[in-house]
């Protein structure tokens, strides 16, 4: 069979496309975001008056 | 980056959540876990008051008691905490900061090598070091985070204030607990996981006394007294096996390896059940390479496969068989070995070191 090269950016296109739709989410925006820096994380924490959740891997 | 799944996600969206690599710069006696685990996750005030664990092991399954379900659950339950103590906050007492850096034999691990990151566990062993240098060390202090099987107590993964099992005769059993009974707090503190239990019994001294547990049965708030017993937390070498801390204790055989798989067994005319390692490596490296001279010395070589030591076969890892020989070997006793080389039988004895 023949691939036609632009026919086959369009449907990975489209496929990305729908695969993204997907994935969204009203609730991820803001995107949910991880701090990677402890004593910043807590100082930010105490401001908001909002509780850590710490995750050690 | 994997982003995390939306029922986490919902759940964590009034957290600041932090993600910790490395245990470089980190305050360890502010942020106290099970420093053996490769998940663990704490749930904290920013005044240094923890509210929740998660994340604890038993000896099974590494990933046994980690569910999405109890993992969310656990995170709407500590806003409620939250919310609770942020009525009346009591701040624990400043000290100054304790990283694990500042311990001499880390710092000396620094020194000697760079240390690109400092894994969780390498905690456990800086602190063992620390307390045998200064003469506090004592051997029951391995047994950390025990179990709540250590009580005679399971959990349910996904629903863990949810008992599934009592075992009979334990000290929860005489305390009263039935199977399906609900916890609600352990030593005065409101557990609301696996790991919550862990740092109630992480918590209570290793001596005979009781343990107060407020649970619900039959929706019935009830309170009885765990009686336990002295030195109740000590385990087995296979509860200790799981733990990467294990590998720094000593007395150590100086060698280590894999099992041998079920094939591999066969080939070499072995039931598929047996205990068969084999050696990969004699350990004549590192702070002790004492260790893998004293088994060459013996006579061990690399590929050797060990079938047994002092007669015992039925160790079910590799780590169990290294465990076993660190809790039970004496310095300065002989270990006899069975060993299989070139098809053939052979016996070794080796001197213990200490």
């Amino acid at each position: 069979m023949r691939i036609r090269p632009r026919r086959a950016v369009l449907t990975l296109l489209a496929l990305l496309a729908v695969l993204a739709a997907r994935d969204a989410d009203p609730q991820d925006d803001p995107p949910f975001k991880w701090r990677t820096d402890l004593e910043t994380a807590r100082a930010q924490a105490k401001t908001e008056k909002k509780p850590l959740l710490l995750v050690f891997r | 980056m994997v982003r995390p799944p939306r029922e986490f996600r919902e759940a964590a969206w009034d957290y600041v959540c932090v993600r910790v690599l490395d245990m470089k710069g980190v305050d360890l006696d502010l942020y106290r876990f099970d420093y053996d685990l490769t998940f663990a996750a704490v749930l904290m005030n920013p005044d240094g008051t923890i509210y929740h664990h998660y994340g604890g092991r038993d000896t099974g399954d590494p990933a046994g008691m980690l569910a999405m379900r109890s993992f969310a659950q656990l995170l709407k339950d500590g806003m409620e905490t939250h919310a609770e103590y942020m009525k009346n906050p009591k701040p624990p007492a400043a000290s100054s900061k304790r990283p694990i850096e500042s311990l001499a034999p880390m710092a000396r691990r620094m020194k000697a090598a760079k240390q690109e990151c400092i894994h969780c566990h390498t905690v456990n062993d800086v602190e063992r070091e620390v307390a045998q240098a200064d003469g506090s060390w004592t051997a029951d202090r391995i047994w950390k985070w025990p179990s709540p099987a250590q009580i005679g107590m399971s959990l349910d993964p996904e629903d863990q204030v949810r008992v599934t099992e009592v075992v009979p005769g334990s000290p929860l059993d005489r305390a009263g607990v039935k199977k399906e009974d609900r916890l609600i707090r352990l030593g005065g503190r409101s557990v609301r996981s696996f790991s919550d239990v862990q740092r109630v019994l992480e918590e209570t001294p290793n001596h005979a006394g009781s343990l107060l547990i407020e649970f619900e049965h039959m929706t019935r708030a009830e309170k009885a007294m765990i009686p336990i017993e002295e030195g109740w937390k000590t385990g087995t070498p296979l509860t200790l096996s799981w733990r990467p801390s294990m590998w720094g204790l000593r007395p150590n055989p100086g060698f280590g390896g894999p099992m041998l798989t079920g094939e591999e067994k066969a080939k070499l005319g072995l039931p598929r059940s047996d205990f068969a390692i084999r050696i990969q490596y004699l350990i004549t490296w590192g702070d002790h390479p004492e260790d893998g001279r004293n088994a060459l010395k013996a006579g061990f070589k690399k590929d050797d496969v060990v079938l047994s030591v002092a007669g015992k076969k039925d160790f079910q890892t590799t780590q169990h068989f290294q465990a076993w020989f660190r809790l039970t070997q004496k310095p300065g006793t002989d270990a006899e070995f069975e060993v299989l080389r070139e098809g053939k039988v052979q016996n070794i004895r080796m001197k213990v070191i200490p």
